[in-house]
């Protein structure tokens, strides 16, 4: 591949790495990521990953720029209010680098639309804040055989892991999404702001090194951490045999849409 | 010399070396002169070869700014009889005459100087033209007139021999008021006048410059007096001259040095030279400004009215602060002033005296001391003449373009042909252009900045833009230029880029929204920040899609050329040229000679003779010293290196052999001519950037041949190694590279970072200023 | 007994217990938003009364995350 001078200059600390070089750099800029969720952890990631060069990223997010968002979704602004979230998104990914493209979807996911949303990217990244959407990105990632970031956190907490086909899914872990009188009411979800900033630069990274293809994934392990205590670990996974989505004999065999709490549609 | 009106003095020093510039045409017309060393030489003459093989620009200094209408006439009689049949005004407030031949340089040369005029130091790794505030001594907004100063400074550097050969070009510049118009805060030293206790002085900047890498100069002093301007030059320049980088062309600025050093040692190296100096009152300047009075020829006053002389009157004509006198912009098309046309208006002028025309960095002409009541004459002359723009907006004449590739031999694009579309596009628009006179577009046709793309409201440099292989012109474009603000100049950022053909169109629509909304804004630099800079964007993305060469060649053309954009004529910088380069001539011709004598039936006695007189000629040059005959060469090699114990002494009789001619002594001799030869090389190897001696170091191995060959030189940590595993990439497995790497950083880093990456560095060769690295891709 | 919960090791009084008294006394107020992980195995949740917690046992609680609220830190490890 022929690179500009500008692109030489722009990627050159990529570049510079072995891991990566001028052939990793030219798998960044011609691969597709999806980023599911335009809010606290689409923030990071989608800048993150404009930033390395990721030549087409997409962006999907139904809602429009609260106030409330902007306190950890730093890819909003003040002035952005009111702006839908993937407009707000797509301007600051070109402001970051305008060497790319940027696809945006002004919708949420939902078991009509998935499918053929996901289908022409490399690799899904979920950024949504609500169970349904978690359950049905990951099923659909496991039916359509594509790799995908899940992440989660709340107060001062985060969670992620990364599912490749073959290896466990997000039902081998949680079988099916908490009873609804389980979920707490919205409100009273209170997260710390940077933590959203940690956990979308491991999902980003995570991306970034499936399409290199260098490194160990986070596959068959849940990283979590607490910014408290300031402490990580991960857990290791198992492929569930008798899962219900990516086992052998699944039991489910089409996509459904959860029942979603009303304010639990904002992402994080 | 004749008593007549100058803007400096140019006798004695300059005599004596237009005698040897002479000499040496004479020697490279009859081909024996490496055209290489001609070029160091001729630049610091002001003479620049075109993209046209010999063809050549000269360059004519006007301190201040001024040139008299006597001696513009002369440039344009030049320009008539030798050259392009026009005067140009440059960016950097001088003139120049274009496609001069070589048999006729020094002819032009001497008729300039008849009328005081001289091409010193107008390229090169020289003291530049001293510019100041092209209305300095006329504004009323002026804290004193600048200009004496400049002129009284240039008369004291062309007479200084040092002047000549720095480590890279100086310039400097005086601003009349805070406005900085003269760009103090953009140059290498730059003097903004000042009062202070009642004390006239200046606040001084340095080390700034803009380029491809810009810098902004730092405060020096923050009040000197105005008696301290010579010491303060003087200071910097020997601090320069022995400091300075001088083996990396790409790094030698001022602005380098700084940048190298950092500010306290910076300073403590300036104070160094200052402090010898500064209390000597001898050394003050003798200022000698030219009055700014009126002078009434009597003739007999024209009177116009109308609409249209209003407009012009409104459009450029100033009141000076010397009641009565007016003073007019006549805005030329891109810098272009017709010979017949300067003529005309220069025979005009001269009835009002000397001191009526100085040249702008807009490239426009500025006249001065004119009586009101004869603006009618003067705007009869002026729309007699065909070439000019003053039946536009002014804002027309101020956009600022370098010359690029028409002539210039670095340039990716045509600005020239850029500007044109511009203006046509605008001009027959329905916009509103006389809103923004003040409103700064400016383009240079490649990253150097020329068309000082840095200080512009919105400014453009030419970069090559590609479409399925195929090359356009295209620019990337900047904004946003904070200018006339003491110590807080800023210069204009990367926005994005577009392609050439587009920018006419861009220009049109970005100022079709801003025009109107001018008034909402305290200026250009808030809407760029609420909402222009957002609109330049969303303007480039609409043309960011280029159509391919199948559907639209017109895109590959640029503006005002004649074919699609190539880079093939691209040349290597023709101001740079210096001591490197001659010294790379000796280099080259030892190892050729070397070469020649492994052949069978080699002339062994003379190609011994060309290496002992390359090598003995190599390092004359870092001693100042300049041979005219072999004989001398090797009596200053004699001289200045073996008895000055930089070259050991066994290697003085061979020397004195050669000196002797007796050129069949040698091949006795061969060995130790041969490592004669390996010891200079070492010796250069040994020197430092300012090309000083130390101590001898061993030298290194010899070069393997290779396939691919990519230079890297200029290319700075961790860039060059980028570069370098980017070819490696293309490269298979076994084959070879050979990489041009700058010495220090560059070649203490990237072999090593090569290796941890697997590949094999079969060799490091230090050649000259630089160093070959040859790798094996792993 | 002795136990590795969440990565570290404790040691318990009871001499039986099943996941489920696990939960209650590890004080984790909503069991419907944690997985257990027993010994590198997901369990059902139907099994965590039955299921008994023996001595060496590694068991590793797993929250939801996503939504909601928590009544401690989930992970405090």
């Amino acid at each position: 591949m022929n690179f500009t001078d500008d692109q030489i200059e722009r990627y050159s600390r990529h570049i510079l790495l072995k891991e990566v070089g001028g052939a990793g750099q030219e798998k960044l800029l011609k691969a597709k990521v999806l980023i599911i969720g335009a809010g606290g952890l689409g923030a990071p990631i989608a800048l993150y990953l404009a930033a390395a060069g990721v030549g087409t990223l997409g962006i999907i997010d139904g809602d429009r720029v609260d106030l409330s968002n902007l306190q950890r979704q730093v890819i909003h602004f003040t002035a952005d209010v009111g702006v839908p979230k993937v407009e707000s998104a797509k301007d600051k990914m070109l402001q970051i680098n305008p060497d790319i493209n940027v696809i945006t979807y002004q919708d949420i996911v939902y078991s009509k639309n998935i499918l053929d949303i996901i289908k022409d990217y490399d690799f899904i990244i979920d950024g949504t804040d609500n169970f349904s959407a978690k359950f049905l990105i990951n099923d659909a990632c496991v039916m359509a055989k594509k790799p995908y970031s899940h992440g989660g956190i709340l107060r001062f907490d985060g969670q992620t892991f990364t599912h490749t086909p073959g290896h466990a899914c997000y039902r081998c872990v949680f079988k099916e999404p908490p009873p609804k009188n389980a979920v707490p009411t919205c409100s009273q979800a209170g997260v710390l702001g940077a933590i959203a900033g940690m956990l979308g630069t491991v999902q980003a990274t995570e991306a970034l090194k499936y399409i290199l293809g260098i490194g160990d994934l986070l596959t068959d392990r849940l990283l979590m951490f607490n910014a408290l205590k300031m402490n990580f670990r991960s857990v290791n996974l198992k492929k569930n045999p008798n899962c219900p989505i990516c086992s052998a004999t699944p039991t489910i065999t089409e996509l459904v849409d959860g029942e979603l709490p009303v304010c639990d549609l904002k992402a994080h | 010399m004749a008593t007549f009106t100058k803007f400096y003095e140019t006798a004695p020093v300059l005599l004596d070396e237009l005698v040897q510039f002479e000499a040496d045409i004479a020697e490279f017309v009859a081909g024996k002169i490496d055209p290489v060393k001609f070029k160091a030489i001729r630049v610091a003459h002001g003479v620049y070869e075109q993209r046209q093989p010999h063809t050549y620009m000269i360059r004519i200094r006007c301190a201040a700014c001024g040139i008299t209408p006597a001696q513009l006439i002369r440039c344009a009689e030049i320009g008539q009889k030798y050259g392009s049949g026009e005067v140009h005004f440059t960016t950097r407030s001088e003139v120049q005459v274009h496609d001069v031949l070589i048999e006729n340089v020094m002819t032009v040369i001497r008729e300039l100087l008849e009328v005081g005029l001289s091409t010193r130091g107008g390229g090169g790794n020289t003291i530049r033209n001293i510019l100041t505030s092209p209305d300095s001594g006329i504004s009323s907004e002026e804290v004193f007139d600048v200009d004496p100063y400049a002129m009284a400074l240039s008369t004291r550097m062309v007479n200084e021999e040092d002047s000549w050969n720095l480590p890279r070009k100086f310039k400097i510049a005086f601003s009349h008021n805070a406005q900085d118009t003269a760009y103090t805060q953009s140059t290498c030293l730059g003097y903004l006048a000042k009062i202070q206790d009642g004390q006239k002085g200046f606040e001084v900047y340095c080390a700034g410059g803009m380029g491809a890498k810009p810098m902004v100069g730092h405060l020096l002093f923050d009040f000197i007096p105005d008696t301290k301007a010579y010491h303060v030059t003087r200071a910097l320049k020997t601090m320069f001259d022995k400091h300075g980088n001088r083996r990396n062309r790409y790094a030698n600025r001022l602005k380098f040095l700084w940048k190298k050093l950092e500010r306290d040692e910076f300073v403590r190296l300036f104070h160094e030279e200052y402090d010898k100096i500064k209390d000597d009152e001898s050394l003050n300047l003798v200022l000698a400004g030219l009055p700014n009075e009126a002078k009434d020829p009597g003739i007999a006053v024209e009177t116009v009215s109308g609409p249209d002389f209003e407009t012009w009157k409104t459009r450029y004509v100033v009141a000076q602060k010397q009641p009565g006198l007016a003073s007019i912009k006549l805005p030329l098309v891109l810098g272009d002033l017709l010979s017949d046309e300067a003529r005309a208006i220069c025979d005009f002028l001269a009835l009002f005296g000397d001191n009526t025309i100085r040249c702008d960095r807009a490239q426009n002409m500025r006249i001065r001391n004119i009586p009101a009541k004869y603006l009618g004459n003067l705007y009869t002359i002026i729309f007699g003449m065909k070439h000019h723009l003053a039946k536009h907006a002014p804002f027309i004449g101020n956009m600022i373009n370098c010359t690029g590739a028409q002539t210039c031999k670095l340039g990716i694009c045509l600005p020239r042909g850029l500007s044109t579309a511009i203006r046509d596009r605008l001009i027959n628009s329905d916009l509103d252009l006389d809103q923004i006179d003040d409103l700064r577009v400016n383009m240079s046709g490649c990253p150097n900045t020329c068309g000082m793309h840095h200080i512009a409201d919105v400014g453009f440099f030419g970069k090559v833009g590609r479409k399925d292989g195929d090359m356009y012109p295209a620019y990337n474009v900047l904004a946003g230029a904070r200018i006339g603000i003491p110590g807080q100049t800023e210069y204009a950022q990367k926005v994005d880029e577009i392609s050439a053909k587009d920018i006419p169109t861009f220009m049109h629509d970005l100022l079709q929204d801003y025009i109107p909304k001018k008034a909402k804004y305290e200026s250009f630099n808030a809407y760029l920040d609420t909402e222009g800079r957002a609109l330049i964007k969303s303007l480039c993305d609409q043309f960011r899609d280029v159509p391919s060469f199948a559907q639209n060649p017109e895109y590959y053309t640029d503006w005002g050329a004649k074919k699609k954009l190539s880079l093939d004529e691209l040349g290597t910088a023709e101001c740079s040229a210096g001591m490197f380069d001659m010294i790379e001539v000796d280099e080259k011709s030892i190892k050729t000679h070397r070469k020649a004598l492994e052949v069978d039936g080699a002339d062994v006695a003379s190609e011994l003779y060309q290496i002992l007189f390359a090598a003995s000629r190599m390092l004359l040059v870092t001693r100042g010293l300049d041979s005219k005959t072999d004989e001398q060469v090797f009596e200053h090699f004699g001289k200045h290196f073996i008895e000055a114990n930089f070259i050991n002494a066994k290697f003085r009789d061979v020397v004195t052999l050669a000196k002797l001619g007796l050129k069949p002594e040698l091949p006795k001799y061969k060995d130790l001519i041969l490592e004669l030869a390996d010891a200079v090389i070492a010796l250069y190897k040994s020197m430092d950037d300012s090309l000083k001696f130390r101590s001898t170091e061993a030298p290194a191995a010899e070069a393997a041949s290779t396939l691919v060959e990519k230079d890297f030189r200029g290319v700075a940590c961790p860039m060059n190694f980028v570069k370098t595993k980017l070819v490696l990439d293309t490269l298979n497995s076994g084959q070879q590279l050979k990489i041009l790497l700058d010495d220090g950083e560059p070649i203490q880093n990237v072999p090593n970072s090569v290796a941890l990456e697997g590949h094999k560095v079969l060799s490091k060769t230090q050649s000259g200023p630089h160093w070959e690295v040859v790798i094996e891709k792993k | 007994m002795i136990i590795t919960i969440n990565g570290q090791s404790e040691t318990l009084d009871q001499a039986t217990l099943s996941i489920a008294d696990l939960l209650k006394i590890k004080n984790v107020e909503m069991p419907e938003m944690v997985s257990v992980e027993y010994n590198g195995d997901i369990l059902d949740r139907s099994v965590f009364n039955s299921t008994s917690v023996k001595d060496g046992d590694v068991i590793e609680f797993l929250y939801f995350m996503g939504g909601g609220r928590h009544s401690r830190s989930v992970y405090e490890f």
